[in-house]
């Protein structure tokens, strides 16, 4: 078993894991089971995370190569009483069906607009190929990380 | 990763390559190849991520260094370097893999859709090795020649990439796949260098349709001391294909194969020549 200590979504974990152990199996067993998994070998996206500020896939990260770093997942961004202009972009634009592939999704396209404050289609398309959803057709999570983008920076001017 | 007992991170190279002559030791880089490894005889992780040096990508007057940690976004998004190779960057996997993807492992993993060597082989790149004897410098074609592990063996580290971009100054990649964050079918890279109409210098290689990128010296042949024109490069495409068996590939059949080489090839060439 190997020690290890990380900061999940502000809290301080310290524990023993098994070396194969992926963060993605980690944080779900933790408790942390807005991350999915999808295919566990880097395919789906289901599984993305922010580490250290870096958008991953949690399921090709070993646990224990994360220790002494920061994750953050969907719970970062805000809940039903705070959503995040993201989350609130999503459900007005009908880009959520089942839901499976949308927490790190919205992972995936906050990381896009702090890259791109007015991101281009293509920059949006770019920042979201590693996340496959088989509901939705995408063409709505465009426009809603779009609007979500519009919405931040005017919040940003106020 | 079953029997691993140990996860170390090294906070320079010396230490690094120290801990790499220990049997059993394996690197970690992205961890993107390394993370669903059943290896049973890993029993020590020799992380490198607090190697920061190793990030750096250095543009100084003749010559390009890509440290070996440094990922595949860094290239996607550099500004002062040739477009074959952020082309060649921007075709691998996804965002959140390029995220982490590093310039060592794209070398060392040895797989056929590795695409960053390819283009590597094409700008006549040197991989930097470091051991506990001291730093050796591998053209890229030699370093996988005989599979990258061979030329890792005995606990030897990639340290950097280097080239220098005038020397090829016409470069250029394609990567053919069914959609674009599949794996190549094929992958084309070329680099020219021509002087009053005459090639010069010429680099091709294939990567995907073979087993491991390679130049294909067949092709180079048929360009040198030749004038940079359509023919010559339809000469060197058909001189291309006469060379390389491919790999046997359930997606496309061997017809296919060949006319896939001949045609990127050809289309390869005429785009590192630019417009006639
Ligand atoms: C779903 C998926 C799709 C992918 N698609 C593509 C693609 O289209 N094109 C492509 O080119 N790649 C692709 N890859 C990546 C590729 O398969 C390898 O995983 C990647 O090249 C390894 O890089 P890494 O930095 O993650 O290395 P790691 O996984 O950390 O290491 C890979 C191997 O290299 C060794 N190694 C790493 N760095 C060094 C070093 N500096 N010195 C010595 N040895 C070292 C390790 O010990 C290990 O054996 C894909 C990966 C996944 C999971
Ligand atoms: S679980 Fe599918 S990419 Fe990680
Ligand atoms: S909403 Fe169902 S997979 Fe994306």
């Amino acid at each position: 078993m190997i020690p290890i200590q990380m900061e999940i979504n502000g809290q301080t974990i310290e524990m023993e894991v098994a070396p194969d152990l992926s963060l993605l199996d980690l944080l779900r067993a933790v408790g942390v089971d807005s991350v999915k998994k999808g295919c566990g070998e880097g395919d789906c996206g289901a599984c993305g995370v922010l580490l250290d500020g870096v958008y991953v896939k949690s399921c090709l990260i070993l646990a224990a190569q994360a220790s002494g770093r920061r994750v953050e997942t969907v719970e970062s961004l805000g809940n039903v009483e705070h959503p995040h202009p993201l989350q609130t972009a999503f459900v007005e634009a009908g880009a959520v069906q089942c839901g499976f592939c949308i927490p790190s999704m919205l992972l995936a396209a906050r990381s896009v607009i702090e890259a791109h404050p007015e991101p281009t289609v293509e920059q949006i398309k770019e920042g979201l190929d590693g996340n496959l959803c088989r509901c939705t057709g995408y063409v709505k999570q465009i426009e809603a990380v779009q609007t979500a983008a519009r919405v931040m920076k005017e919040e940003d001017h106020e | 990763m079953i029997n691993v007992e140990k996860f170390v991170r090294p906070a320079s190279v010396d230490a690094a390559v120290a801990l790499l002559q220990e049997t059993g030791s394996v690197v970690l880089a992205g961890g993107t190849g390394l993370s669903l490894s059943k290896d049973p005889n890993a029993r020590t992780v020799v992380d490198l991520s607090d190697l920061h040096d190793l990030r750096r990508l250095e543009v100084t007057g003749e010559r390009v260094r890509l440290g070996a940690l440094v990922t595949m976004t860094q290239l996607r998004h550099a500004k002062e370097l040739p477009l074959s190779l952020v082309a060649a960057a921007r075709s691998i996997g996804s965002t959140p893999l390029r995220n982490v993807i590093t310039v060592g492992g794209e070398l060392a993993r040895g797989v056929y859709w590795n695409d960053l060597p390819v283009l590597l082989l094409a700008l006549d790149a040197v991989v930097e090795v470091t051991s506990a004897a001291g730093v050796e410098r591998v053209p890229v074609a030699a370093f996988l020649a005989d599979h990258p592990k061979r030329a890792l063996a005995g606990g030897k580290l990639v340290t950097a990439v280097e080239f220098s971009p005038g020397f090829l100054p016409m470069n250029a990649y394609i990567k053919y796949a069914r959609t674009e964050v599949d794996y190549a079918i094929c992958d084309v890279a070329c680099g020219l260098r021509v002087e009053g109409g005459v090639i010069r210098e010429a680099r091709v290689a294939l990567g995907a349709i073979v087993p491991l990128a390679r130049r294909v010296p067949e092709a180079e042949q048929a360009l040198l001391g030749q004038p940079a024109t359509p023919e010559t490069f339809g000469m060197a495409a058909k001189a291309a294909v006469g060379a390389v068996e491919p790999r046997p590939d359930f997606r496309v059949s061997r017809e296919y194969q060949r006319q896939l080489i001949e045609a990127l090839v050809r289309r390869a060439l005429e785009s590192a020549a630019g417009p006639a």
